[in-house]
């Protein structure tokens, strides 16, 4: 069993809004001073933040915005310069806190001169894990990134992905209550990038706490529940990625194949209904599929490799917990009162009693099944008049099947229909909270297992692509960086854009979101 | 450690069917033609049995061989042929060496095998109890195999395993025996002392400082350990990895002196001087002034002498009257310190010399253990002579309590003692003469005839302190090594932690100069305060601390006055010099081996002073400094 590309949309509920804190920034600042003690760099300049448990939050931003500062900070490896900053409750240098606590730092930082087993079995002895759980736990997490044929050479040999992967497993060796990845994905070949990406989904399904810090925006997106994008120190904007992400000017539907009869008719009716296609479109299977495919098959096959192999499964105890060690110390440290350094006046309780970790997972699990593979739904829950006009327009007499009809194996290729709202909704409306359907991509990559391998496959029909927007043939004009139903690539760049460079404490925060 | 072996991967094409097989077929192989073999040799068919033995051996190797090549894909089978064969090779080419010759290239090859199999048993045992679930032991684990695989420690390491076994056999074998196994003591266990600080300073500074240069420690640290455990973690490592490289060479060291001893010797006084000077731990006794002087009386008797040469010198004005008993004590306690001082020394070698055909009675106390291993003492003296006489011969008549001896047991008369000047020699002394006090009198007289010209006769003395002395055994060898090597090793554990605690603020290259300066300085400690002495007035010691403040700053402004600028200038350095020295340990308060290589006793007070000192408050000075430096530090701090 290689790599199974798993739907990465999120295959769980975020945690509810009102859940424990499990870290807290308070106006947190880092200021690195020069040798004479003048103020040099301003690395982390004022920011609030509160990392809930159980979600997967997103730290983006340029490089040098502050994202790894902040976690350093949160590690207690830098001192802030001022603010507050509160792990589970507890001040970043607690010892008693880090048994909960994972971390894979930028790059991978290890010893050299130590193999793969051995790094592992190191980093097991600093969380006083005896012999027999070591070995154990150490088995899993080589077969888990795939590192169990080379265990016995030293680290320094390996390639930069492989240390990316033992860097995984050492951030996993206590099951973590909280993970931190500092760009995670970082030198990682395509199947890494997903086998990290479904580790994350997995183990937030599982009431984990994760804080992933990245540029790679297409990671954040497809696993964070809220993001944060920093940028000069400071926080731009902050939100969910549904609300943050979400259009609200567009509707998308995918059905099989249509040909242009149909589409005509659609157009008709769209033009009567006073909207207006804009364009449609033969999808295109994303190369990350085309490429998992093709290991998949290679590594099927049995072709030898001196690399890295792995079914990407999660190993068995973050999946069953050997000895509730985690809910131990966090039930321990909620006993705790919490530091002064927790700001009073916030009213989120810092990681409060009233709901154990046990409670969540419980609450969280099983995860629903992923969704099937070709997104019939997709538009379910979306407004409800664009959804009956095409219902109406499509059944009686065509030849085409209504689009939430299931999907027939094999098969044929998607097609994306995109109906554009006659005048877009300000963008100040954006950010009303969404159920978690309706955050799915709006480009569900073919199923491997049954879509035919586009390399073997016969050429694909030319791409039909329809644009359905509002009748007059004016080109809709530019989307303004301020409205939020935005790719993130394009808002983070606007962001950027939006923001004056760096001049000092004085500065104001046009970007950031309130 | 060893478990059973898994059964390979990947089989070999032509493996035994499975391990059991395997090890049954081993043993019952061994159990077949050894059994076989004392049979036939019970049964009178010697030849036979010899071969059968053999041969079983030699298949059994064979089978060895086939076994590690079958298995050859199991790590520990792996290391294991490796550390089977290798051992294989070195002992049979040692046992052919040593038949065939050269012997000494035999005992070379075996002395390294026997200390590198030493050594890697004891890692193993290190790195197994190491291996315990503790941040602690994690991080001294890790510093284990760091010193080990990165090179920088092995290179000392091998230094120390090939040192050992080279330099018993690379001594002129012309040589006394009695020196070349001093020698060898002095030199190989002082090499492995200096080869192991410079590995402790090396490994200790570069463990912290490439850490953080390297960022592991962003791992290390974000783990639930304390800063204080790291660094007691680090230290613990350096330690155990010394304590085993102190006691794989200490095993060598005693083996070779053993086979040392075992050579023959020049002459049976050098065969008697193995035995009762070198391989021995022997206590020392000095002499006390005999009872018919009066130090103060020969201070008092030796200060008019002085006054009457100098008067101006030892009393300010010309003309004093001693004989007034107020003006003496006036003059006697204006005597500036050094003056005292110079008295002082005076007024010892004056109680060692004896005069022309005069004698001396020297009192030595405190003997009541001495009979517990010999029927002998040793008086050991070194005698010099004014004028020294052209045959440079020295001669004494001596008395035990005051009966002549030796004595002529035939004609009954005292036999003089014939000696050669400034060198040491040894007189055994009965045990039978010492009384119940354990105290002994012995008179030694002054027996040079005049010089040739007949104008000037021979003063004889002693030097104060190791210039006579009565020596008696109090212990063996072996104890004696042992305590050395311990307080070699207390220097090392407080080098690993000074090590530590530099590069938790300097990087690799600053903290070893530092560290290397420190361990110079502390070697040279004796030196350097003696220099100190010499280099720029100083207080007199015996003063009051706010004496000597005093006393600093009148002479430093009587030297500004006087002109003398640069005596001024002096000062200050020397007393940074004594701040220097007083903060820094002094190895050679603490350096056992001449004791050790002089058949002297390192006694366990000076090990508990090492402990103390060295171990408990020279590295926990430097543990808390490294641990406050280090809880104070930023670990991701960037450097602008």
């Amino acid at each position: 069993m290689t790599a199974t590309p798993v739907d990465t949309t999120p295959a769980r509920t975020p945690p509810p809004p009102d859940a424990p804190v499990v870290v807290r920034c308070a106006s947190l600042s880092k200021i690195f001073r020069d040798f004479w003690l003048r103020n040099r760099v301003r690395a982390v300049d004022a920011i609030d933040m509160d990392i809930r448990q159980g979600e997967v939050f997103g730290l983006l931003g340029p490089n040098g915005s502050g994202k790894s500062t902040t976690i350093k900070m949160m590690l207690g490896l830098l001192k802030p310069t001022s603010g507050r900053i509160a792990v589970f409750g507890k001040p970043p240098e607690d010892v008693a806190t880090k048994k909960i606590i994972g971390y894979l730092p930028e790059e991978s930082y290890l010893y050299r001169f130590l193999n793969a087993r051995e790094t592992l079995d190191y980093y097991a002895r600093l969380f006083h894990q005896g012999r027999e759980q070591r070995r154990r736990r150490v088995d899993m997490l080589l077969e888990m990134v795939g590192l169990e044929a080379v265990q016995r050479r030293p680290v320094g040999e390996y390639s930069k992905g492989m240390q990316r992967r033992i860097g995984l497993a050492q951030a996993l060796i206590n099951d973590p209550q909280l993970l931190i990845l500092d760009e995670p994905t970082t030198g990682l070949d395509p199947i890494g990038t997903r086998q990290i990406k479904d580790i994350i989904v997995a183990l937030a399904a599982r009431g984990k706490t994760i804080l992933l810090c990245s540029h790679l925006l297409a990671d954040v997106e497809d696993v964070c529940d809220r993001v944060s994008i920093m940028y000069g120190g400071k926080v731009r904007a902050e939100g969910t990625v549904a609300s943050l992400l979400t259009r609200h000017d567009t509707t998308t539907l995918q059905t099989e194949t249509l040909d242009d009869e149909t589409i005509r008719q659609i157009k008709e009716v769209l033009t009567a209904r006073g909207k207006r296609l804009t364009s449609i479109e033969q999808p295109r299977q994303k190369l990350e599929s085309l490429f998992l495919d093709i290991v998949q098959r290679a590594q099927a096959e049995g072709l030898a490799t001196s690399g890295a192999r792995s079914d990407g499964k999660l190993a068995e105890f973050l999946v069953h917990s050997e000895a509730p060690e985690g809910d131990a110390v966090i039930r321990q440290l909620m006993r705790a009162e919490p530091p002064p350094a927790a700001p009073a006046a916030t009213p989120a309780p810092v990681l409060a009693p009233p709901q154990p970790i046990n409670q969540v997972i419980e609450n969280l699990s099983p995860p629903p099944a992923p969704p099937a593979p070709i997104a019939t739904a997709t538009t379910k829950n979306e407004p409800k008049p664009d959804l009956s006009v095409l219902e109406t327009l499509i059944s009686p007499g065509t030849q085409s099947r209504p689009v939430t009809a299931p999907a027939p194996v094999p098969a044929p290729t998607p097609q994306h229909v995109s109906i554009a709202e006659p005048a877009p909704p300000p963008a100040q409306q954006a950010p009303a909270p969404i159920a978690p359907q309706a955050i799915a991509p709006t480009e569900v990559p073919a199923p491997l297992t049954t879509a035919p391998p586009a390399v073997e496959a016969p050429p694909p029909p030319p791409p039909v692509t329809a644009k359905i927007a509002p009748a007059p043939t004016v080109t809709p004009p530019p989307l303004k960086a301020s409205e939020s139903g935005e790719k993130p690539d394009e808002s983070f760049i606007k962001a950027l854009q939006n923001v004056p460079p760096f001049k000092g404490e004085d500065e104001d925060k046009p970007g950031q979101k309130k | 450690m060893m478990a059973a072996p898994d059964p390979p991967n990947h089989p070999p094409s032509r493996s035994p069917r499975s391990w059991r097989f395997w090890l049954a077929t081993f043993i019952g192989l061994i159990l077949v033609s050894q059994g076989m073999g004392v049979l036939l040799i019970l049964q009178q068919l010697r030849g036979g049995g010899v071969i059968v033995v053999t041969a079983g051996w030699v298949l059994a190797f064979a089978w060895l061989c086939y076994g590690f090549w079958a298995w050859r894909t199991v790590p520990w089978v792996r290391k294991a042929s490796v550390a089977v064969l290798a051992s294989v090779a070195c002992v049979g080419a040692a046992i052919v060496l040593w038949n065939t010759g050269p012997r000494t290239l035999s005992i070379v090859i075996a002395g390294v095998w026997a200390m590198t199999a030493a050594f890697v048993g004891g890692l193993a045992m290190i790195r197994f109890v190491l291996g315990y679930g503790h941040p602690v032991t994690g991080v001294a684990r890790t510093l284990v195999d760091e010193a080990i695989r990165m090179k920088v420690a092995l290179v000392f390491i091998v230094g120390i395993i090939l040192l050992v076994p080279v330099l018993p056999v690379s001594l002129a074998s012309g040589e006394r025996l009695e020196y070349r196994i001093q020698t060898f003591l002095t030199y190989s266990v002082s090499g492995m002392s200096v080869l192991l600080s410079l590995m402790t300073i090396f490994l200790a500074c570069g463990t912290i400082s490439t850490e953080l240069q390297q960022k592991q420690i962003f791992l290390t640290m974000t783990k639930p350990i304390g800063r204080a455990q790291y660094l007691a973690g680090k230290w613990l490592g350096i330690a155990l990895l010394n304590l085993l490289l102190v006691s794989v060479s200490g095993l060598a060291v005693y083996s070779f002196t053993w086979l040392l001893a075992q050579q023959p010797a020049m002459e049976a006084w050098d065969r008697v001087a193995v035995d009762e000077k070198v391989l021995v731990a022997r206590e020392s006794v000095l002499p006390q002034m005999p009872p018919d002087m009066n130090r103060q009386s020969l201070f008092v008797e030796r200060f008019r002498q002085l006054y009457g040469e100098d008067p101006v010198r030892w009393g300010g004005e010309v003309s004093l009257n001693l004989d007034d008993p107020a003006v003496l004590n006036n003059a006697l306690q204006k005597l500036p310190p050094q003056l005292t001082s110079e008295i002082n020394t005076a007024v010892e070698a004056k109680w060692h010399s004896i005069a022309p055909r005069a004698r001396q009675t020297y009192r030595f106390t405190g003997l009541q253990g001495a009979g517990q291993y010999t029927d002998t003492v040793q008086l050991r003296f070194k005698a010099q002579a004014y004028p020294q006489p052209e045959d440079k011969r020295i001669y004494f008549g001596m008395w035990l309590n005051g009966r002549p001896y030796p004595y002529d047991p035939v004609t009954g008369r005292q036999q003089p003692v014939m000696v050669s000047a400034d060198d040491f020699h040894v007189l055994p002394i009965p045990v039978s003469e010492i009384d119940a006090n354990g105290t002994i009198d012995i008179t030694l007289s002054n027996e040079n005839r005049e010089t040739q010209d007949k104008t000037l006769s021979v003063s004889v003395g002693f030097k104060p302190g190791k210039g006579l002395a009565v020596l008696y055994r109090v212990g063996g060898f072996e104890a004696n090594l042992t305590r050395t090597l311990l307080i070699l090793w207390l220097r090392l554990v407080f080098l690993g932690m000074l090590g530590l605690a530099a590069s938790t603020f300097l990087g690799f290259p600053v903290a070893c100069l530092f560290s290397l300066l420190i361990y110079v300085t502390a070697i040279s400690a004796g030196f350097l305060a003696e220099s100190l002495e010499s280099f720029a007035s100083s207080a007199p010691s015996s003063l009051t601390i706010w004496q000597q403040i005093v006393w600093t700053i009148t002479v430093f402004f009587s030297h500004l006055s006087a002109g003398e600028i640069w005596e001024a200038v002096k000062m200050p350095i020397a007393l940074l010099g004594d701040a220097v020295v007083l903060l820094i340990p002094s190895f050679s308060k603490f350096n056992p081996v001449p004791l050790m290589a002089d058949g002297m006793l390192v006694s366990w007070e000076l090990l508990r002073d090492a402990a103390l000192w060295l171990g408990l408050v020279s590295t926990g000075v430097c543990a808390v400094t490294g641990l406050v430096i280090f809880r104070c530090r930023e670990l991701a701090r960037v450097i602008v």
